[in-house]
């Protein structure tokens, strides 16, 4: 559906995030990446946390595709799900957030529940 | 740049500066009518805000922290479905943070077009006073306290009150 858009959450460090999983063609295990030398992005290396170091639980890695170009984005803690949703529930940064969300890979927040979950967009991350 | 633009170009600038001049004395109030004041605690000091700029104070919520932002900035809320940022006093008057409590409370302000939470300590009261009672800053006062002063005055049970400018705090994040 045009208005929907086909999310997979994950968490990282309490933050919780999500993408759309148009552009993801798998998920994998980090350790099967072991023999790769280069197109592999830890989320960390692109979004600057408030707490350091980043420690990633059970992380996974999401091959990421646009064209003929691919790479592996490793995230953490994954829901086993994607889930669809209607874009109308997205919402903006407010206006003092924005300005610096704007040069990040962050784009919206996604109300869910009793949390906020914020939208990354993978495509900005390539390495 | 033709004359024709050159001659719009200073009647904008113009409009500009009167539009500003406007808008700094709206923040000047006229010394007989009372105006409201919210007053608030935090690190056992008092502060306060124009109750004019107050839209709700709310208890508090969690805050999620958006990565990216600096640390005057400590997130944002959803309030009844509009994401709201929430910003962090303490790191902007440089004093000293505390972990939350039932009395943490966010006040819901707005200057301008900018409208975010600001995390407080507690919430003290909202008083109306008269704005002669409000005296120019005295001169002991932090600096970072000072950049956002519009004034203060024993306001609230003989203690001295910092009344902050909302514009001053949203110009400086917006920066």
């Amino acid at each position: 559906m045009e208005n929907e858009v086909t999310l997979l959450f994950f968490n990282i460090m309490g933050i919780d995030f999500a993408l759309d999983v148009e552009s993801v063609t798998a998920m994998v295990s980090v350790e099967s990446l072991a023999n790769q030398k280069s197109g592999i992005v830890w989320f960390h290396e692109k979004i600057d946390f408030p707490q350091t170091p980043v420690v990633y639980d059970c992380p996974k890695a999401l091959r990421i595709m646009i064209g003929k170009k691919q790479f592996h984005l490793v995230i953490d803690n994954p829901r086993n799900m994607p889930v669809v949703i209607s874009i109308d529930t997205i919402k903006p940064f407010p206006v003092l957030v924005d300005q610096f969300s704007a040069s990040t890979p962050l784009w919206a927040v996604y109300p869910l529940k009793d949390r906020l979950v914020l939208l990354v967009d993978p495509l900005t991350m390539f390495p | 740049m033709s004359e024709i633009e050159a001659d719009q170009s200073k009647r904008q600038l113009i409009l500009d500066a009167v539009q500003d001049k406007a808008m700094e004395n709206q923040e000047q109030d006229s010394p007989d009518k009372k105006i409201e004041i919210v007053v608030f605690s935090m690190a056992q000091r008092y502060f306060a805000f124009k109750g004019a700029g107050i839209r709700e104070i709310l208890p508090y919520t969690p805050i999620t922290e958006v990565p990216g932002c600096p640390r005057t900035i400590r997130g944002i809320i959803n309030v009844r479905g509009i994401i709201e940022s929430v910003v962090d006093l303490h790191t902007l008057l440089e004093i000293e943070d505390t972990p939350t409590s039932n009395r943490t409370r966010l006040i819901l302000a707005q200057s301008e077009e900018i409208l975010s939470g600001i995390q407080v300590e507690s919430v003290e009261d909202v008083l109306s006073i008269e704005p002669r009672r409000i005296k120019t800053v005295i001169s002991t006062l932090p600096a970072a306290t000072k950049k956002y002063a519009l004034g203060g005055g024993e306001l609230y049970k003989e203690h001295y009150v910092v009344l902050l400018s909302l514009k001053k705090i949203f110009t400086e994040l917006l920066k």
